[in-house]
């Protein structure tokens, strides 16, 4: 893997003069010296959106630049309006490849979303025709079409780009502005914390930790993914189970039966000690499929032999008519009764539903207050303290307004939600329970309902047709009858079937899940990845002693197994308990150690580290002088560090003590009329 | 012993009447509420909000349905009676309070901007994925900034 720039160049046209600076860079440490407020930070920023990781920084349109290349040049006493401004960089990468990259700051004509490229190098060869490859950055696909640049950009660097899992859970590459901040440090912002500037917008779960994995080429990242992808597995096959029951449970509901022990969740044994069963309401009891259906048959073969005539069988069909009428009507009061019962035990179970949904959000919030105070703690947000900051007056408890009386502490309000959730749960799945069974008796009296309304329809036409001929009442029952028998021998095939897709889906889930638990068994570390942390730990101590990091003793610092950030004594360092130049000692020597990682060990470092302004807290001189020093031996490994810094030319001469370092000096504005 | 004696003997010990604290919801809480008003604040461009622009965002984040409603708004694909922006007196006080506590300032006598420690308080919120999980997927669910532009269109649009 590898990055380098040869080479950047910042133009901008002004309304009457064209302004430049062009900087080119070796391999080993690069210093850029300039005043303050004098443009070192352009030259930066010029690298960083020629990179197109501008998206690191946020994720607003604005460009990362000060209104010298964006708006008016102003150099204390003449004012004019940049009307075009853009940035260049000529960048090397694995296998001799050179690409360079134009980006516009400010343009009428370009968008800033485009990205020039030639395969070549542009700026040192400026008459040579190289061929020309627009592509598109800051985009949705940026990172992983073809045309978007990232994807252009990690092929240069030979990075194979992960996928890893966003916030909602779907699995997202790796964007390289969230691998950016490990590789650049910003001068406003980046010098509170490792990675403090992480675009987390970008919506990727544990952004800092896929990062350095990433760089340090860890197996953990692989497992992440598997896990990932596992866990997605899991979910697809928990998503089948369920469509496949409530499809049959469905059917059966409509055939005006029930089905029981058929598990809606998915179960990794198959078939269950008692198996599923359907029951239909017949003669007023749930009866199994199988007695309704050895019923339906004995009637049915109790009905074999001639068909009656008319006449012969008036007598009896006139009674049957009394009776089936009756029923009838019985039936349609218990039907109504039924689905006032249903359409009531509905609304309840969605106020429950609403109830649930308010109580778990409510809940969320609860916690997120609990831990808001403990920020508040150490932080400006001291609302628990009590009184008014204007007036010091004691504060109202809620935000209604007027004084409520006293009111629940956080704690309190949050167990006495946990208790109300636990309520309501019960109910909840109560009230399920009994609306499914409200369902199934009102499928059950429908069936029952329509079938003796066609009864009655056959007795009535049976009893006015023509008396020699053969029964119309008795045909039409055989006909029933044998209907009803193949719609439940149907349904007897359709269990059979269902039973048996159960037994795949149990057993795929049977398999996902152990592959789950054996990754959680053996940890996401493997040896190789240990062997790693515990160098990159020890690349870290060492240079925190070099750099003279005082907060606590350098040698009980270690890097946490789960998100490799500094801890000591198993807890992790908390930033804002050590001293600010302290802080910024740490960002180096871990910054620092991830690019060294890259020669004793197989990593994805680009072996490229660019800082802006590292002597920031004042530091000691002697510290900085400690990491130039070190910064400089990366030109024994062909690698790059660029910073830029205030410090004047004597004393960075004085602190490299004889170290190798390619020094630049701006003198005055960064940016210089083109000759 | 008859009924009144009874009632006599449990009159005749001494009472103690004591207010029991009572239940509220959390985002009526100050320690809630503030830092969710610090976050629409930045979500607003150049993280300076009008009145208007927190009163817009503070109702598209109380919900999925009223987050959709506003993202339909910004995008012109909906009706004007569908997105009713309801103003809530509480935010009113949170930013009263959030001024008081110097997490937002009054800059330019239209917006309130965020105080130097607000932007501490939103990075510790940002480290924490958990924290504002729901509010912060709501937000990202919107347009990347709302401008004012589209506030004016909102609330001063004519209902047919």
């Amino acid at each position: 893997m590898k990055l380098r720039i040869v080479a950047s160049e910042t133009k901008v046209t002004g309304a009457e003069r064209n302004l430049t600076r062009t900087l080119r860079f070796s391999e080993g440490l690069n210093l850029i010296r300039a005043e303050n407020n004098m443009g070192k930070t352009t030259v930066l920023m010029t690298i960083l959106y020629a990179l197109g990781w501008e998206g690191m920084l946020g994720p607003g349109r604005t460009v990362p630049f000060t209104p010298a290349v964006t708006s008016e040049i102003y150099d204390g006493d003449h004012r004019e309006a940049v009307l075009e401004s853009s940035a260049i960089a000529e960048l090397a990468g694995v296998e001799g490849q050179v690409m360079s990259v134009q980006r516009a700051i400010r343009s009428e004509r370009a968008h800033r979303e485009l990205v020039q490229t030639w395969n070549g190098a542009a700026l040192s060869e400026p008459e040579v025709a190289h061929t020309r490859h627009d592509y598109y950055v800051r985009e949705r696909g940026a990172a992983k079409n073809e045309a978007g640049f990232h994807h252009r950009l990690a092929e240069l660097i030979g990075w194979q780009l992960p996928e890893v899992a966003s916030w909602d859970g779907s699995s997202v590459l790796l964007y390289t502005e969230v691998i950016a901040p490990l590789l650049f440090v910003e001068q406003t912002r980046g010098w509170s914390w490792i990675a403090s500037v992480m675009p987390r917008y970008l919506r990727l779960r544990d952004p800092e930790q896929r990062a350095t994995e990433f760089l340090l080429s860890l197996d953990s990242l692989t497992r992440a993914a598997e896990r990932d992808t596992l866990m997605a597995r899991r979910e697809e096959a928990r998503g089948a189970w369920r469509s496949t029951v409530e499809a049959f449970t469905n059917r059966v509901s409509d055939a005006g039966a029930r089905v029981e022990n058929l598990p809606i969740e998915a179960s990794s044994e198959w078939p269950p000690q008692v198996r599923p069963v359907i029951r239909f309401h017949y003669a007023n009891a749930w009866q199994s499929l199988g007695e309704v259906l050895s019923s339906l048959r004995n009637e049915l073969t109790e009905m074999a032999g001639p068909v009656p005539s008319a006449e012969d069988s008036a007598s009896d069909d006139a009674n049957e008519l009394k009776k089936a009428e009756e029923r009838a009507n019985e039936l349609s009061g218990f039907y109504a009764a039924a689905a006032q019962e249903v359409r009531e035990q509905d609304g309840e179970l969605k106020a429950l539903n609403m109830r649930l949904d308010a109580l778990k959000k409510d809940r969320g919030r609860y916690d997120d207050a609990i831990k808001l105070r403990n920020f508040g703690s150490t932080q400006a947000l001291a609302v628990d303290k009590g009184s008014c900051p204007t007036c010091d007056q004691p504060l109202p408890t809620t935000l209604l307004g007027g004084e409520i009386g006293p009111v629940m502490s956080l704690e309190e309000n949050r167990a006495l939600i946990d208790e109300e959730l636990q309520t309501f749960k019960a109910m909840h799945s109560d009230a399920s329970e009994v609306l499914l069974a409200s369902r199934q008796r009102l499928g059950a009296l429908r069936s029952e309902l329509n079938e003796t309304r066609r009864s009655i329809r056959s007795l009535k036409g049976a009893l006015t047709q023509n008396g020699n001929a053969p029964s119309q009442a008795a045909i039409a029952k055989q006909v029933r009858l044998a209907d009803r028998i193949d719609e439940l021998e149907g349904l007897e095939h359709a269990l059979t079937a269902v039973e048996e897709e159960l037994q795949e889906r149990a057993s795929e889930y049977r398999e996902v899940s152990a592959a789950l638990q054996e990754i959680g068994a053996r940890g996401t570390l493997t040896k190789g990845d240990d062997e790693k942390l515990k160098a990159f730990a020890e690349l870290v101590r060492e240079q925190l002693s070099e750099y003279g990091f005082s907060s606590v003793p350098p040698d009980e610092i270690e890097l946490a197994p789960d998100n490799y950030q500094p801890m000591r004594s198993g807890s992790p360092l908390r930033p804002e308990k050590l001293s600010a130049s302290d802080r910024v000692r740490m960002i180096w020597a871990y910054l620092v150690g991830l690019l060294e990682m890259s020669r004793n060990f197989e990593t994805a470092h680009p072996g490229l580290l660019l800082l802006d302004e590292p002597g920031q807290q004042e530091v000691k001189e002697e510290s900085l002088a400690a990491l130039f020093r070190r910064l400089a031996r990366s030109a024994d490994h062909h690698q790059q560090v660029i910073v830029a810094t205030s410090k004047s030319s004597t004393a960075i001469n004085h602190m490299l003590n004889g170290a190798k370092a390619s020094l630049t000096e701006i003198e005055g504005y960064a940016l210089k009329p083109s000759k | 012993m008859n009924a009144d004696s009874e009632l006599d003997t449990l009159l005749n010990r001494p009472f103690v009447f004591r207010e029991r604290p009572a239940p509220t919801a959390a985002d009526l809480r100050a320690v809630w509420r503030i830092p969710l008003t610090l976050m629409l604040t930045r979500a607003c461009r150049s993280s300076q909000a009008t009145h208007e622009q927190l009163h817009v965002l503070n109702w598209a984040v109380r919900s999925t349905e009223s987050a959709e409603r506003l993202g339909e708004f910004l995008a012109g694909k909906i009706r004007p009676e569908q997105a009713v922006v309801r103003f809530e007196p509480a935010l009113d006080r949170t930013v009263a309070l959030a001024h008081g506590f110097g997490l937002l300032t009054w800059k330019k006598k239209r917006y309130w901007g965020l105080g130097a420690e607000a932007n501490e308080l939103l990075t510790a919120i940002d480290e924490d994925e958990q924290i504002f999980a729901v509010e912060k997927s709501l937000l990202g669910s919107l347009p990347s900034q709302l401008s004012q532009a589209a506030v004016r269109r909102l609330l001063g649009r004519k209902v047919r």
